[in-house]
């Protein structure tokens, strides 16, 4: 070995020392350092940024749930909050997405009535730089985020589920009653289409009702006792929205039919489908957790804030997770309630 | 000066038309056509459709139908005075909802339904003064009226969209799904609603009022008759009419959806009534047309659920069964363009 | 003295414009009557604009005007509709159904913009047919057809989603003119905007000038008068209806372009909206009145108000309080005003001001002043006793023949040696007053609420005129007649005459004595040019018209004011404006020729020491007014006059009066002819007839203007 190449030898792992040395000072002076610098980017980036959110309407313990949450979270974390209330009016909405616009808040949380309404306002927004996050109803427009239910891994799950406790080999008769939502929201369709493939497999399975309440509890209660005059013997019935459900699993209690006709619904889990659960209304109920979902809009708006990136370059998303509730582990459903004169 | 001569042209007329006597068409009231249809598809469908002609379905339909019929009542004793009540369903709805909540609150049954009442006669207080007194026309004050009820309940009154009935309320859950030997409860008020109706009607001179008001409002003011009272009276009847409905309809599914208010409800309303033979145009009907177009819409509604008909589908049929009683009531009573009343809707 | 002469000069300022005049004559302005739903657009305005930051930004009103296209469209749709007196409630179907149509054609069907747009206004107007086609054929009523259509329409459209919504949101049209139309500008105004305003101005154009238009408003005026005036009205009704689903369905054709979105809840509630944007605007709900531009204001209001409640980010139920707290309000204020309008009008109308006369000469009968009252007129000759009513005029023509108007707007003619044939001459259709017989032989009346008018020898009544140019700067148009008085011709055939009042009617001229304002005006017509115009303005009732004997001058007279002025027509004075008698004790009416180169003038009416003192006090007379019923109030004396004659310097030479008035009391014409002096009365039932023994028993008034053959 050269006098140079054992300079260099004992020089490499001393230099590498040193700069070790000096870089450890530098990590720990950072990690003193590093902490607060992620703080103060954290700081930067969402500190008095604006959330605006955009339900269907509000009122509906759905909506409330998200509101409650988004907004105090974002409160909490020093951010600023707005809503606006188009009362489930699709016109209304798009005036308030756009004057939403207008006001230049940084991230919009919209929930979509349908696919195709709001696809150019959602452009316009990022455009004008504001992430949009939308929330349990997609539109045909790819946007910054998404946060909401897995409609099409629900739809499959609740099918095996009816077809496991009323298809072949169950002793029930197999009818199966459907009370859909609005028949042109995405989610209504994922479902009902994803149960029908469900059913399909079982030939025992028999869907003899399958009309649209538009949400409505009375609707459903009115369908239900018509259906069940004809069908006593109906072995399930589902719908996709634990307030619409109530109303006919009413009927089904009026009927006298509780325990003999399975109720499924899917919910988000605060106090009114909790309750309907509880006293026996509702005797399988899907949770995906609407207080989750609100928590994880703003986690996923501080996110988008942090990476700094214009909005429409990169699209997230969380669907949510989901699992049955029934009378018996009611103590782990994991129920949320929103406390009064919030 | 020219002298103008004056010619009529050839011709008998009479004042009053007489109507050769026996069986036609025009002799027979529209309530007994109604009826009479109802007769013929209530025969079909017990033959045709099975589980139709049993017990508890032919309850159901009573069940469903009630809420109807009680809102017709009071329509009915508004339309008759050339009137309309548009605000029903936003006082159904606003007034029994904030006594549901009242009583969720711990007001006590009396208390709440008590304060839901007079709510109720406050706006149809509110409605008689704005048509008789100020003189805005009855479409428009209605409208607007339920409009700001329903704004009202659903800003300041009321705590979300839908209001449930609070626990331990036998009471309020029997006016909905209970039963008095047999009979569903929401039956036996329409009943009650509807005698009391007639009653006013055909029995006291208010009613004999409101029939003459409604043909003539200008003759009947100019006899002496007190309008504005009565006017204010109609709307009154109509707004706590509306109040026990709302009662009715949230203990049959123990809530009230505020929604209700911008569903088609309101025009079914209006849709039995005109059919049993009601005018728009006052001074005409009974509340035998009441029944007789609940009856037919009951039954139609009921068996098209149980034919699993489509709601759009259903409403197809509702129109046109509408359109079919407007048609038949232009016949029996022809519009002569002469005497017709300037202003008729 | 020198204060009462300030007094009197700050006084008679103070008085010369009133602000009450102004309210009074802006009130009546036609666009008056929306101004509550006007003002109410205009603080709703302001009010969200200060709640809402950066809400009167360019950026921001585009957006928001953007919403606004379509439902503008919709609200002049259903104005139609109403004015014609019916109601369409199917325009919210009707445009959602134009709305899922345009997308099906555009996006489904890939057909070009215009195909698809012209394809979509088909089937909105085809929509509106059945509605028509039920309504104005079949009769059935408005509120519940359109109810029905409602249901029907809506329930398809439902269907029809049901079944293709599927296939229209994978599908995708493409084409320039639908991406502008839905969100393009043109100069900074939103596309939808432009189209608006174009179909706003065509829809103002045919509505107000056009014959469909008035014949729609008749309609719903007074459907049975509309029938029997021969308006087709079923035809009318139903295309209301086309008319009204094709500019919904154009409505719907912008929505699809702006928003993509085939949704079930379109246009749910539309129609209430549309029927509150209409009323609140000020259409009248029972028909016959209203326009566009009402409609369009209400559809302001609505959407501001709308618009702003859910941007502030108030629950939805704020939006239907405010909403329908503010129809109740402003329908409410609106129903109120448009009943008490033409009341507060009249409260308001009369607006006296200061007027002071000179000194009251001596009329007495024993007096020693030229205007010394006898009964040389208790004597007249009554000539066409209990025929006449009310001439208030006499004349001849060259022939000798007297012609007089009288109330029913007959002109009488008596002819004869002593008058003998009395016929009707001619029927002007009006109130005639003063006449006068023009060169070549054609009587020249003013008709009072008509104009001037002329009757020629072969009886045939023609208009000479009945405007003249209209004043800059005067709130109300003036430039019709309102009471044509008295005229005169002069040499060269110009026509001068006099309008009493602008301010007051035929009916009601008297009223115009209280105001003590110059509110009339002279006004020459050229027949060379066939030009009217206005000479002189803000006259106190100028009332009788005389050409000077050498025709270089005009004498008339002011007959409030109680003075004869003199303007020159011809000469170094041309153009200039002289008093030449002042503080006559009576009224002056008519002015005419005498046979001795001097002037007869009529005094209706004597001066009165109460009226005086009444004309010096504005506060009085106002007081009394608002206090006190129409015909309690103090008015100038008309019931008690004379002649007098007057000479070219304005001195008074002798007086003839009729004291009690047994025949002639109140005088307000008359005409020396052949020796006789022929007098005329307003509310006379004759023409008396006085034997003038100094006067030339040739002298004939025709000849002394154009001579004699």
């Amino acid at each position: 070995m050269t006098f140079l190449k054992a300079c260099l030898r004992l020089a490499a792992p001393a230099a590498l020392t040193v700069a070790a040395t000096l870089g450890i000072s530098t990590l720990s002076a950072g990690a003193a350092d590093g902490g607060s610098e992620l703080k103060d980017l954290y700081a930067k980036a969402v500190y008095g940024k604006t959330i605006a959110f955009l339900p269907m309407t509000l009122g509906a313990p759905l909506m409330d749930t998200w509101e409650y949450v988004i907004r105090t979270e974002a409160e909490r974390s020093n951010m600023k909050y707005s809503v606006k209330d188009p009362a489930w009016n699709s016109t209304a909405l798009v005036q308030a997405f756009e004057g939403a616009i207008a006001d230049k808040p940084d991230v919009i949380v919209v929930q979509n009535p349908n696919v195709q309404l709001l696809v150019k306002q959602i452009k316009q927004a990022q455009e004008a730089g504001i992430y949009v996050i939308q929330l349990s109803m997609m539109s045909n427009a790819l946007s910054d985020g998404y946060v909401g239910g897995d409609w099409i891994g629900q739809a499959e799950a609740t099918g095996k589920e009816i077809v496991k406790d009323c298809g072949t080999g169950s002793g029930k008769s197999g009818k199966v009653v459907i009370l859909q939502g609005e028949l042109t929201a995405a989610q209504n369709v994922y479902m009902t289409n994803g149960l029908m493939a469900e059913f399909a497999k079982d030939p025992a399975i028999n869907v003899v009702s399958s009309q649209a309440t538009n949400w409505d509890a009375t609707k459903a209660y009115d369908i239900t006792t018509a259906v069940l005059q004809q069908h006593p013997d109906v072995c399930a019935i589902f719908g996709p929205y634990d307030i619409m459900t109530i109303g006919g699993a009413q009927a089904v209690k009026k009927a006298g039919l509780t325990g003999k006709v399975i109720v499924y619904s899917n919910g988000g889990g605060y106090k009114e489908g909790c309750d309907a659960v509880k006293s026996g209304l509702i005797d399988k109920y899907m949770n995906w957790e609407a207080w989750n979902q609100g928590r994880e809009v703003v986690v996923m708006a501080k996110n988008l804030l942090m990476t700094g990136e214009k909005p429409g370059s990169h699209s997230v998303a969380s669907f949510s997770s989901f699992f049955w509730v029934t009378k018996d582990n009611l103590d782990q459903a994991r129920c949320t309630d929103i406390p009064k004169n919030n | 000066m020219a002298e103008a001569v004056v010619t009529t042209k050839g011709k008998e007329s009479s004042a009053v038309e007489k109507r050769p006597a026996g069986f036609r068409l025009s002799n027979v009231g529209q309530e007994t056509l109604v009826l009479g249809t109802t007769v013929v598809i209530f025969v079909l469908c017990a033959i045709f459709v099975t589980g139709f002609f049993t017990l508890p379905n032919i309850a159901t339909l009573a069940r469903s139908v009630s809420v109807l019929g009680i809102l017709g009542v009071g329509m009915t004793v508004v339309v008759i005075g050339r009137g309309l009540d548009l605000a029903q369903v936003a006082i159904l709805a606003t007034c029994a909802a904030w006594s549901l909540k009242l009583i969720g609150m711990g007001f006590g049954l009396g208390t709440g339904l008590a304060m839901g009442l007079g709510l109720a006669i406050l706006i149809g207080t509110m409605n008689g003064f704005a048509i008789a007194v100020i003189g805005i026309p009855a479409l428009f004050t209605t409208l607007a009226t339920g409009t700001f009820v329903y704004g009202i309940g659903r800003w300041l009154l009321l705590d979300g969209i839908i209001t449930y009935v609070p626990d331990n309320q036998d009471f309020l859950i029997a006016l909905g799904q209970g039963e008095i030997h047999g009979i569903p409860v929401p039956l036996v008020i329409f009943a009650l609603v509807a005698l009391v109706g007639h009653f006013i009607l055909s029995r006291t001179t208010a009613g004999r009022f409101i029939y003459a008001f409604g043909d003539n409002a200008e003759a009947a003011r100019l006899t002496g008759v007190s309008v504005r009272v009565l006017t204010i009276g109609q709307y009154t009847f109509s707004a706590a009419v509306a109040f026990l409905a709302g009662l009715v309809t949230a203990g049959s599914v123990a809530s009230i959806n505020t929604n209700v208010f911008s569903s088609s409800l309101i025009f079914d309303v209006l849709l039995i009534v005109v059919l049993g033979g009601v005018s728009l145009s006052g001074g005409r009907g009974s509340i035998a047309s009441v029944l007789a177009g609940t009856a037919l819409i009951g039954t139609l509604l009921n068996a098209m659920i149980l034919l699993d008909i489509q709601g759009d589908v259903q409403n197809i049929v509702k129109s046109v069964v509408l359109l079919g009683a407007i048609a038949l009531d232009r016949k029996l009573h022809p519009r002569d363009e002469e005497t017709a009343r300037q202003g008729d809707l | 003295m020198a204060e009462t002469s300030i007094r009197e000069a700050l006084l008679r300022l103070r008085y010369r414009w009133s602000f009450q005049q102004f309210v009074a004559e802006l009130l009546q302005k036609r666009w008056m009557e929306p101004v509550v739903p006007f003002t109410a657009a205009i603080v709703v305005i302001l009010a969200f604009s200060f709640l809402i930051p950066n809400y009167f930004t360019i950026d921001n009103l585009v957006s928001t005007g953007r919403q606004f296209g379509e439902f503008g469209f919709v609200a002049i749709a259903i104005a139609i509709v109403i004015i014609s007196g019916g109601i369409d409630l199917s325009v919210g179907s009707i445009f959602a159904m134009a709305n899922f149509i345009a997308l099906m054609m555009f996006n489904m069907f890939e057909l070009s913009a215009p195909l698809a747009i012209a394809l979509t206004v088909l089937a909105g107007a085809t929509m509106g047919a059945v509605n028509g086609a039920l309504i104005g054929f079949f009769g059935l009523g408005a509120f519940l057809t359109t109810l029905v259509t409602m249901l029907i329409f809506r329930a398809i459209l439902n269907l029809l989603i049901l079944r293709y919504s599927l296939e229209m949101a994978i599908s995708m049209g493409d084409s320039r003119i639908w991406d502008w139309l839905g969100g393009g500008n043109l100069f900074g105004v939103p596309a939808n905007i432009l189209f608006l305003i174009i179909v706003a101005v065509i829809g103002h154009i045919f509505l107000s000038r056009g014959r469909p238009g008035w014949y729609i408003a008749a309609i719903g005026a007074n459907r049975r008068a509309a029938r029997h005036a021969g308006i087709p009205v079923e035809r009318h009704l139903f295309m209301t209806y086309v008319v009204s689903g094709a500019l919904t369905a154009l409505g719907g054709v912008f929505y699809a372009a702006r928003l993509n979105s085939p949704s079930s809840d379109t246009g749910v509630g539309m129609e209430v909206l549309a029927l509150t944007a209409v009323v609140l605007g000020g259409v009248n709900l029972s028909g016959g009145k209203g326009t566009i531009g009402q409609a369009l204001i209400g559809a302001t209001i609505v959407l501001v108000l709308t618009n702003g409640l859910v941007r502030f980010g108030l629950v939805g139920g704020a939006t239907s309080t405010f909403l329908g707290f503010m129809m109740l309000l402003a329908v409410g204020i609106d129903v109120k005003w448009s009943r008490n309008r033409h009341k507060a009008i009249e409260k308001i109308y009369v607006v006296p001001s200061y007027f002071k006369l000179g000194q009251r000469h001596d009329i007495s009968p024993d007096g020693a002043s030229a205007y010394a009252l006898n009964n040389r007129l208790r004597d007249a000759d009554a000539i066409g006793l209990g025929k006449l009513d009310g001439p208030e005029d006499v004349i001849f023509d060259r022939e000798g023949n007297m012609y007089c108007g009288t109330r029913e707007g007959f002109i009488w003619r008596f002819s004869g040696k002593n008058h003998e044939t009395q016929e009707i001459f001619a029927r002007t259709g009006g109130r005639p007053l003063g006449m006068a017989i023009d060169r070549d032989g054609n009587l020249i009346i003013c008709v009072a609420g008509m104009g001037v008018y002329g009757v020629r020898p072969d009886r045939s009544v023609y208009k000479v005129t009945d405007e003249t140019n209209r004043t800059f700067g005067k709130v109300i148009d003036d430039s019709r007649l309102s009471l044509a008085d008295d005229l005169d011709i002069a040499p060269d055939g110009k026509i001068y005459f006099s309008e009493a009042t602008l301010r007051y009617t035929a009916h009601t001229w008297a009223t115009d004595a209280l105001e003590g304002r110059g509110n009339g005006r002279i006004i020459m017509f050229d027949p060379v040019t066939g030009k009217t115009k206005t000479l002189l303005r803000d006259q106190i009732f100028p009332n009788g018209v005389c050409v000077a004997h050498d025709g270089k001058s005009v004498l008339f007279a002011l007959t409030w004011a109680c003075r004869i002025e003199r303007y020159w027509i011809a000469g170094p004075k041309a153009g200039t404006l002289e008093t030449l008698i002042a503080d006559l004790p009576g009224l002056p009416d008519n002015i005419n020729r005498a046979s001795d180169g001097r002037y007869w003038l009529a005094l209706v009416g004597l001066r009165t020491p109460a009226y005086d003192l009444a004309m010096e006090d504005p506060g009085f007379r106002t007081r009394m007014i608002k206090r006190i019923p129409n015909d309690e109030w103090l008015y100038p004396n008309i019931n008690n006059g004379c002649v007098v004659k007057f000479d070219e310097n304005g001195k008074i030479l002798e007086t003839l009066g009729d004291i009690g008035g047994k025949s002639h009391p109140s005088v307000t014409s008359m005409r020396e002819e052949r020796g006789y002096l022929y007098i005329g009365g307003l509310s006379n039932d004759r023409i008396g007839r006085v034997k003038l023994p100094d006067a030339d028993p040739d002298w004939n008034g025709a000849a002394s203007y154009w001579g004699k053959g």
